[in-house]
């Protein structure tokens, strides 16, 4: 198994997780949604990688919405992965005859390349227990952190996850303006849920294309415009 | 469900409906990945092999049917099931794949004396739970199948 570089245990979180559902599952789970008791959040345990005494699960946490995308096949395993919050990766290995909640979960310090999902690896709904159970939960975050988040964040009433998703539509801005394809999406402010996805092409209000160097000036007219408070 | 006693029927035993109510025995033609002739993980349920380990989160996974015997209905859909695992997994995933399911297909003559089995997914895989005498070895034919063409690549 791929030794790694990690960082500091993480004595709360998997204490924290309950089990939705399998999102895959064949002879045992391969990719396993966990919502986190305390507030919502949803995590998936991506099976990547054993030995003869242990399984390794990577574990990073999604969007509702992504998570709905990657069940409607609209993105990849992959393109999920990439929307992951704040890039925050942890890692558990599973001895043989143990679980999660009798095992160690560790903050990720960087991410083998051979861990990356496949491109082509997308959702099959016959590989997935429990589905319906499921959508509705995510469903139901959804509406929740819509409600609890977004009317609350100045004005964004919907934002870019992944590439599978074209625009960031800002309220302030009464536009559609959109990044440079393969920069992080991120909106400051002082919710939660403030920090979001990679974009896939570039355009701004005046419809032309922006340099990617143009990022960081975005996020500061950004933040002026829409008094979105770091 | 009959009085029949089950292969592993100690371990089925812990768990409640196991085999379920509605798993029936059946008369048919089935395949299953294996490894070989006369591989000792042939026919040894996913729950009883410890090396690699079965992967498990939580309690919920020590489920009834990792005693049972994954089978499919027909050989093409053995393969396209293979295929669409192995396909599907990260690359250094893909050798571990191998050798924990095999390269080939077997075919099986099951009999109604042989245990029952459960429903039939739409890609036609199903959980059989086997009968204390039963060996399916005997009920295999003896030529498999090849997944895997001379090229490594998988065969058209």
């Amino acid at each position: 198994m791929e030794s790694l570089s990690v960082k500091n245990k993480n004595l709360s979180l998997i204490n924290n997780l309950i089990r939705i559902g399998d999102l895959s599952y064949f002879e045992g789970p391969l990719l396993t949604l966990f919502e986190n008791v305390i507030n919502g959040n949803l995590y998936l345990f991506d099976w990547v990688d054993r030995d003869e005494k242990s399984n390794r699960w990577l574990v990073y946490r999604v969007h509702p919405s992504a998570l709905l995308n990657f069940m409607n096949n609209k993105i990849s395993h992959f393109d999920l992965f990439e929307s992951v919050f704040n890039r925050k990766l942890y890692i558990v290995d599973v001895e043989n005859k143990k679980l999660i909640t009798e095992s160690v979960l560790q903050d990720l310090d960087s991410l083998p390349q051979k861990y990356l999902p496949n491109k082509k690896n997308y959702f099959n709904s016959e590989d997935c227990q429990y589905e319906t159970k499921i959508r509705n939960i995510v469903v139901q975050l959804m509406h929740r952190i819509k409600q609890e988040n977004l009317y609350n964040a100045d004005g964004i009433s919907n934002y870019m996850l992944t590439r599978g998703f074209s625009s960031i539509k800002i309220a302030g801005f009464n536009k559609i303006v959109e990044l440079q394809a393969g920069s992080p999406v991120k909106v400051l402010g002082t919710h939660k849920y403030s920090q979001i996805g990679v974009a896939v092409a570039a355009v701004n209000k005046y419809n032309k294309k922006m340099p990617s160097h143009s990022n960081r000036n975005f996020d500061k007219r950004l933040k002026q415009t829409n008094r979105i408070h770091a | 469900m009959n009085d029949k006693k089950f292969k592993y029927q100690e371990l089925l035993a812990k768990f409640p409906n196991c085999p379920p109510a509605d798993y029936i025995e059946i008369e048919n033609g089935a395949f299953r990945w294996i490894h070989g002739k006369d591989h000792e993980n042939n026919f040894k349920p996913i729950n009883l092999i410890s090396d690699p380990p079965p992967r498990m989160l939580d309690e919920t996974d020590n489920m009834c049917k990792g005693f049972g015997l994954s089978l499919f209905d027909s050989i093409e859909n053995a393969y396209k099931k293979y295929k669409e695992l192995y396909c599907k997994k990260r690359e250094h995933q893909r050798e571990d794949f191998i050798n924990e399911k095999g390269r080939y297909i077997a075919t099986l003559k099951l009999l109604c004396s042989d245990g029952v089995a459960g429903s039939f997914s739409k890609s036609g895989h199903f959980t059989f739970h086997e009968y204390e005498s039963t060996n399916l070895k005997n009920r295999m034919e003896s030529s498999f199948f090849s997944i895997f063409g001379a090229d490594g690549k998988f065969v058209s």
